[in-house]
């Protein structure tokens, strides 16, 4: 039991969290970049809850998160807490130092001439930081927790500069430390070294492409699944199956082909016969981890074997000659010429039998979310206790651990990168990307709601990018889109970047929902998507309102008559009369919307042209 | 004393650390203001190219006029001599914008600045607080921490600046309010694609974004330099600048149409006030060899601003990488700049003295790492400005 008199806080944070993570240019980047921090995190609260009471996160069911935080916050007796915050940072120093030496030690039967162990040695000490304070538990809890948060605040003022100076090759991954070299550092001789690495048998292309040189940090994000690595008791796991860019972007076409087998099935395995055993990813030894294809799947013959091939292999560019060494990993032979047209040939048919199915070719583009609570600090500020803490903390565990990859894996065909307390990093086919956000939202206050916190919102930012767009750009996309949400949109809301593979980059935004108005944003926009989708509403509709939003800005008196005779004059579905109704009802609805203090006419215009772009997915 | 203005004809370039991926789409963003590093490289240029001094020559420094001229802005290292900067000196580049009759410069947002939660144009600074004491794993001895008493405070989104005039009221603990970067300059995203020269071709998927920086009318980068660099300068004139070479127009400008910073705002004349607790905001990056302040603490404060002073607290910004390529070295094959992390412009120190404290106007305080062959402080790293603060 507790003595609350003779308690004091520690609360700890490990770095870097966002320029280690953003360091990616693949999802199996992203994935594991996570993976070490949170195994990082892990190491430190096991430590500390020997050491005191870990009051966020809490365990679920006896273990820790998947994704344990970067901060976390410890009770501990009066005067211990140094010696606590000491004692934790030395654990996850040693968890990092061994994680480290055994991915050298993998590293090193790679490149044997070991002069590179020097740069190695400099760059992995320097690059952990930590942040940690003790403060007092006494008087209000609420009150004093609200100190300690600003303490750390104020620790973190000082931030931590590593001292570097490194002259030579930049690393092409994160471009903040040099890319380790044999014993010559020039140009060429760096790139030799690097291409000697990437021949070794056990290199996959995954690992490392073509021209990509690292440094140790970096080194250790690509190798450490492979080398067999350790944080604390938790194995790294190889990052083969997480999903490509291209499998996301590709999920939701596949669990259409899924869901119309019967018309679906002998093409779609007639283009797995045709790229069969071809390269990596064609076949994988393991199916895509994806709960929700999975119960698609079902008993369907050769349904688990369309789960095992890269979304590359069902996108026409692919076998375009120029990209058969990137699809394939190796330099293509002519015999792989010849087999790509084949393979472009029977993805044409596979596309022409989806489309009888009315399955549209998938979409080159994918989805990032990220989704944060609102408020979360005022909230904690005002617990009352530690175990109203403890109540707080056990329904963000449990949101982060159950809700949410139920939500984006089983509900939806998403992946998981981080959930950890009300912060959220995920990956979704776009067609998903906007019922999975609201579901998510949604979910997150109910969860407080039941832990007594009934009025906590949570913003969220999506992106959408091209499937060959760098990750990390989309990444950092999606955490602008989530601070506009809070910042701009003033919280409990929605803001999206779409960026287009043309250059152009579309921002708009919405409150999940607006005082006064009987529909939330989002299922207004479901109905209008659908129509969109049916071919009952023509996707020009989009182009005309936007041609016209700046002029009827001035009049919001006119815009319902305006939306109502666009929406009529794009109406496909024949006789209008019948479907009087439904465009009256939607007219009325956007109009609700387009309203000055909401989302407005302009912005409208915008959500129109995301879901014309979301049904139509830019095909290249 | 000279300033160099330096406008743009359309838009500029400045790629920041992002690494150009290989294979595949790449995004490339620009750094503005751009490094000192580049900007030094402009200037020098821009002497060397109104010369009449043959390039290979002022490398090798092998003429008279060569030698002549690398007196005057130093020559680049070779077989024979180590890199120099003669008697070249510059402080910024600084954002600056002409208002009417002058030239106004602008800051980046001190890191110490904060808003409301609720109603964000308020703002706030933070001060130290002696009443706030804990434990900690303070980077360094005997620090106080940065306070707030308003509640729900959070720091500003995006890119943020203060005017000179808005900075001198910071310094001095007045009101101030903030300007939105795209008032000052807007950011554009730019498609381009590789070309196959094998073909005459455009490559296949081999898309790339660039990041440009288009500066608002009467918007661009304000350098001073010491008067014998100004004066083998002409009035004004075209250069390039940046990636692609971008062109931009350079006119001269006298001092006294320039709004900089004094040394202690809080008077008009440069004399230090008392009581002597000084505030010091950087206005370049700047490098400390012990990372985000000097490796010797107080000592090596006291070297760098030629007086015995105690730092309290600080509010440091994100490190800024930058490293770059030195087209003259190795003999004029070119090679990397060391990748350096400086203290970003807009970090925040507190010190407590008991001595005068009377640096020059554009005295740097940056240290230079021993991997760079010259030194920071002529290039324009560590400028600053000198406001006071008072306890919370």
């Amino acid at each position: 039991m507790v003595d609350e008199v003779q308690q004091e806080f520690l609360l700890f944070s490990i770095g870097p969290v966002q320029s280690y993570i953003g360091a990616a240019r693949r999802t199996q980047d992203l994935w594991l970049g996570s993976q070490l921090l949170s195994n990082l995190a892990e190491v430190g609260v096991s430590r500390a809850n020997e050491l005191g009471t870990v009051i966020y996160p809490v365990q679920v069911d006896g273990r820790w998160p998947q994704s344990v935080p970067n901060r976390f916050v410890v009770s501990v007796n009066n005067g211990s807490g140094a010696s606590v915050a000491k004692t934790v940072t030395e654990a996850i120093q040693m968890a990092w130092g061994l994680a480290a030496a055994k991915v050298q030690s993998y590293f090193g039967q790679l490149a044997p001439e070991n002069s590179w162990s020097l740069d190695w040695h400099k760059q992995v000490t320097n690059w952990l930081e930590f942040y940690w304070i003790v403060w007092p538990r006494q008087g209000d809890y609420g009150n004093a927790y609200r100190q300690a948060s600003l303490a750390l605040d104020a620790r973190k003022q000082m931030r931590h500069i590593p001292m570097v100076a490194e002259p030579g090759e930049t690393c092409s991954l994160c471009g903040m430390r040099k890319a380790l070299h044999g014993r010559q550092n020039g140009t060429r001789a760096v790139a030799q070294f690097w291409a000697g690495v990437r021949e070794q048998p056990r290199v996959t292309g995954a690992e490392l492409r073509q021209n990509e040189q690292l440094c140790a940090i970096c080194t250790i994000k690509r190798f450490a699944g492979r080398s067999q690595t350790y944080i604390g008791r938790n194995l790294l796991q190889p990052t083969e199956r997480f999903p490509s860019t291209s499998s996301v972007a590709a999920a939701g076409f596949k669990a259409k082909l899924l869901a119309a087998w019967t018309e679906t099935g002998s093409s779609v395995l007639a283009h797995l016969d045709a790229i069969q055993g071809w390269g990596p990813g064609a076949p994988y030894s393991e199916p895509e981890l994806s709960p929700f294809l999975d119960k698609l799947v079902g008993e369907k013959e050769g349904g688990k074997r369309l789960l095992k091939f890269d979304g590359d292999f069902f996108y026409p560019e692919s076998f375009a000659e120029g990209h058969l060494e990137e699809l394939l990993g190796r330099v293509p032979t002519i015999e792989d010429v010849q087999r790509s047209r084949r393979a472009a040939d029977s993805l044409r048919r596979l596309y022409k039998q989806a489309e009888q199915a009315q399955i549209a070719p998938p979409s080159p583009y994918l989805s990032i979310l990220a989704m944060d609570g609102d408020r979360m600090g005022r909230a904690l500020g005002q617990s009352r206790s530690l175990t109203q803490h403890q109540q707080i903390s056990n329904a963000l565990a449990h949101f982060a651990e159950e809700d949410v990859p139920h939500i984006v894996q089983h509900e939806f065909t998403g992946r998981v990168i981080y959930a950890g307390g009300d912060d959220v990093l995920a990956l979704l086919p776009i067609e998903h990307a906007l019922p999975a956000s609201n579901a998510l939202r949604l979910r997150f206050s109910q969860r407080m709601a039941a832990a007594e916190l009934p009025h906590l919102t949570a913003s969220s930012g999506l992106a959408f990018g091209h499937r060959t767009f760098p990750l990390g750009a989309t990444m950092i996309a999606a955490r602008r889109a989530e601070g506009e949400a809070k910042s701009g949109l003033g919280r409990n809301a929605l803001a999206i970047e779409l960026i287009r593979r043309s250059g152009a980059t579309d921002r708009i935004g919405t409150k999940w929902h607006y005082t006064g108005l009987e529909n939330e944003t989002l299922d207004v926009m479901d109905e209008l998507f659908d129509y969109l989708l049916k071919g009952a509403l023509s996707g020009k509709v989009a182009y005309d309102l936007e041609r016209e939003a700046v002029a009827l800005q001035g009049i919001p008196s006119a815009q319902e008559d305006e939306i109502r005779r666009l929406l009529t004059r794009h109406w496909q579905e024949k006789p209008l009369d019948t479907y009087k109704l439904q465009v009256v009802g939607m007219a009325t609805k956007l109009a609700a919307l387009a309203q000055p203090g909401r989302i407005g006419i302009r912005r409208l215009a915008g959500w129109l042209l995301l879901l014309r772009f979301l049904g139509r997915g830019e095909r290249e | 004393m000279s300033w160099i203005f330096l406008e743009a004809d359309d838009v500029w370039c400045f790629r920041d650390n992002t690494p150009k991926l290989v294979g595949g789409s790449t995004v490339m963003h620009s750094l503005f203001p751009p490094t000192p590093s580049t900007i030094q490289g402009v200037v020098r240029s821009l002497i060397l190219g109104e010369s009449d001094v043959d390039w290979a020559a002022y490398r090798q420094q092998s003429t008279a006029a060569a030698q002549q001229l690398g007196t005057l802005i130093g020559h680049p290292a070779s077989n024979e001599q180590e890199a120099t900067l003669g008697q070249f000196s510059m402080a910024g580049p600084f954002l600056a914008r002409r208002e009417v009759d002058e030239i106004m410069i602008y800051a980046p947002m001190p890191n110490d600045v904060k808003r409301n939660k609720e109603q964000m144009e308020q703002l706030f600074t933070m001060q130290p607080s002696r009443a706030h004491h804990f434990d900690s794993n303070w980077p360094a001895e005997a620090l106080s921490p940065l306070w707030l008493n308003a509640e729900e405070s959070e720091s500003l989104d995006g890119e943020q600046w203060l005017s000179g005039r808005n900075l001198r009221a910071y310094l001095q603990s007045n009101a101030f309010g903030k300007l939105d970067a795209s008032v000052l300059y807007a950011r554009e995203s730019r498609l381009g694609i590789e070309i196959d020269y094998t073909v005459r071709n455009a490559a296949e998927r081999m898309l790339y974004q660039t990041e440009f920086i288009r500066p608002s009318p009467g918007v661009g980068l304000l350098i001073w330099v010491a008067n014998a660099i100004a004066s083998a300068i002409s009035d004004q004139g075209t250069l390039r600048i940046g990636g692609e070479g971008r062109n931009a127009y350079y006119c001269t400008v006298p001092d006294t149409e320039v709004i900089y910073p004094t040394r202690f705002s809080s008077q008009q004349s440069t004399s230090q006030p008392s009581p002597s607790r000084l505030k010091l905001v950087l206005l370049t990056p700047a490098f400390f060899d012990g990372g985000w302040q000097p490796k010797a603490g107080d000592v090596g404060w006291s070297e760098l601003l030629g007086a015995s002073v105690s730092l309290v607290s600080a509010s440091i910004g994100h490190p800024q990488r930058a490293g770059g390529w030195d087209i003259a070295a190795r003999n004029g094959r070119g090679w990397h700049k060391p990748i350096v992390s400086y203290v970003p412009a807009g970090s925040v120190y507190y010190f407590e003295t008991t001595e005068a404290v009377e640096p020059d106007r554009f005295h740097s305080i940056t240290q230079t790492p021993t991997e760079q062959p010259l030194p920071l402080d002529a290039l324009g790293y560590g400028q600053f400005a000198l406001g006071t603060w008072e306890w919370l």
